[in-house]
């Protein structure tokens, strides 16, 4: 098995801010699932297409075992911040090493 | 993997004036960093007044504190336009022209006064804020601060 079976991977978390303007998140293509949560006071817009968009508000969540390399977002008015847990596959020649506490 | 779907913010910070300006520090962690998020740019003159805008509708109440070495007043007001006046969807560059009919909350502070909290439950889409100066003299001192309760 090890991190390399399919339904294995290294999470990474990731943090980004958000303002009215579109912007877009790159992921890696070997991201298999993502969660992502709403950390700051304005609602997050959400898209995969740039016409479909979808809203997280603040304090809450979205995740899905989505393929997907980058997704677009912004706010309506205003900035809020959001933390992304990436799930990535077969990695883990890449990665920092672990110190004995735990902290990369 | 999932995240908690519990609607609880540690960043709650929705409007906020520090003066003076403390220097910019790292932020705790992936906290944002306050510096941008502090409005106040200079003293606040005599009669003059800040305003602030932000969307109420992730949040069910908001609650703050003064204090200053003037006296101020306080207005916490909300608008339920769904859009602007001249049809747009609300955004930055429009809010102020909203119908801010509700008023939530008002306040009188006088320098060193202990009961300089407020708080309002949410009355509408979108929030204002708006503190003035009613001393003589500028601001050498002043905290302003809005959070938002989700619970």
């Amino acid at each position: 098995m090890g991190i390399t079976h399919a339904d294995s991977g290294l999470p990474r978390v990731l943090n980004g801010s958000s303002t009215p303007e579109e912007q877009r998140f790159d992921l890696l293509g070997s991201t298999r699932a993502i969660s992502l949560r709403n950390t700051g006071g304005e609602s997050l817009w959400v898209s995969f297409d740039r016409r479909e968009w979808f809203d997280v508000p603040s304090g809450t969540s979205w995740g899905s075992h989505a393929v997907a390399r980058y997704f677009w977002h912004c706010t309506q008015i205003g900035e809020t911040s959001f933390v992304v847990n990436r799930v990535d596959v077969g990695l883990g020649e890449d990665h920092p090493e672990t110190t004995s506490d735990g902290d990369a | 993997m999932d995240f908690s779907h519990y609607p609880r913010l540690e960043n709650d910070l929705v409007l906020s004036w520090h003066w003076p300006r403390p220097p910019d520090c790292p932020p705790f962690k992936s906290l944002p960093a306050f510096g941008p998020r502090n409005r106040a740019l200079e003293a606040l003159a005599p009669g003059a007044a800040i305003v602030g805008y932000h969307s109420a509708a992730n949040f069910t109440r908001f609650l703050g504190s003064l204090a200053c070495d003037q006296p101020l007043s306080l207005l916490v007001q909300f608008s339920n336009d769904e859009v602007a006046p001249d049809g747009n969807y609300v955004q930055d560059s429009n809010v102020a022209t909203l119908n801010w009919d509700l008023l939530a909350a008002e306040k009188s502070y006088k320098p060193g006064e202990s009961h300089s909290g407020f708080w309002a439950i949410r009355l509408g889409k979108w929030l204002r804020v708006e503190v003035t100066n009613l001393g003589d003299k500028p601001t050498s001192f002043l905290r302003v601060y809005v959070r938002g309760s989700t619970l």
